[in-house]
């Protein structure tokens, strides 16, 4: 089994009004950041017997991610032990 | 005249729908998510608003992705008109139905008042919105191709940021609005626009 990891952020032409909003709230605590990017980590776990790459690919194209406001990185994560 | 009203998981505005459409003297059938239907049965169909799947991972991402969907597309290749309301709106764009995105409001914050609308011919409607994902947006690949004509309606005062004060697109027969015109068809709702806005896109 091989865990890919997928973190999916705002593409810079959006807007991040979210981003915007908690980089705000964290200077309020007098935690200062020039920017923060709100997105979504999604973790997928697939046996390997598939090409566990493409699987992730096809996941992310056709699902995980809109490409029209938002990238994907795809990260191949430690194997997990057993199936 | 019988309109198709699409129901999802968590679709919320199919029954104010079904009563606006009644209240238009018009029939209606409840069509779920899951099935494919015979859209040569209906004149039209609605996608209602809601927060179909929770919102889950992307407003309208996963109702997009259903069965009722492939009987859209037939209907739409046969010409009949679909319109689709808030949640709606953004299925139709989650599903290529319509270019663009929906994206959180600028503002941050979920907004839920009467606004003013136009028109290609300037003509005003006072319609409500609720959302926190009315946000219209165009991606760079898509502004060279753009057709400002696929504009059906703009706020006056946008409320949201989005982009060209869009609120309502039109777009071969597939009619896409973030405002709820089902809650505009009677003065005591604060506003009885929603009457003509709904006849036109099914009455021609």
């Amino acid at each position: 089994m091989k865990k890919v990891g997928l973190k999916i952020l705002p593409r810079p032409e959006v807007l991040d009004a979210e981003g915007r909003a908690v980089q705000k709230k964290l200077c309020d605590l007098g935690i200062e950041t020039s920017s923060v990017e709100m997105g979504r980590y999604i973790v997928l776990h697939i046996p390997e017997t598939q090409d566990v790459l493409m699987t992730a690919k096809n996941a992310a194209e056709s699902l995980l991610c809109n490409s029209l406001i938002e990238n994907y990185e795809l990260v191949v994560l430690e194997e997990e032990r057993g199936s | 005249m019988k309109i198709g009203v699409l129901r999802f998981p968590g679709s919320n505005c199919d029954e104010d729908v079904a009563w606006a459409v009644r209240e238009l003297g018009w029939e209606y059938e409840y069509l779920f998510w899951h099935k494919t239907f015979e859209a040569k049965a209906f004149t039209g169909f609605i996608l209602p608003g809601g927060f179909s799947y929770g919102d889950y991972l992307r407003s309208g991402a996963l109702a997009a992705r259903t069965q009722s969907l492939r009987s859209l597309s037939l209907a739409k290749e046969q010409g009949q008109p679909i319109l689709g309301i808030c949640n709606g709106f953004q299925i139709l764009c989650e599903s290529g139905f319509l270019p663009g995105a929906l994206i959180p409001n600028k503002t941050g914050r979920f907004i839920d008042r009467m606004v003013e609308l136009k028109n290609r011919s300037d003509l005003r409607f006072k319609i409500p919105i609720a959302h926190q994902e009315g946000r219209f947006f165009i991606p760079p690949e898509l502004q060279a191709s753009w057709n400002d004509e696929w504009v059906w309606l703009r706020y006056i005062e946008n409320p949201n940021g989005s982009e060209e004060n869009i609120a309502g697109l039109k777009k071969d027969g597939v009619w896409g609005l973030m405002p709820h015109p089902e809650r505009a068809m009677a003065k005591w709702m604060g506003s009885d626009d929603g009457v003509v806005l709904l006849r036109s896109v099914f009455e021609g």
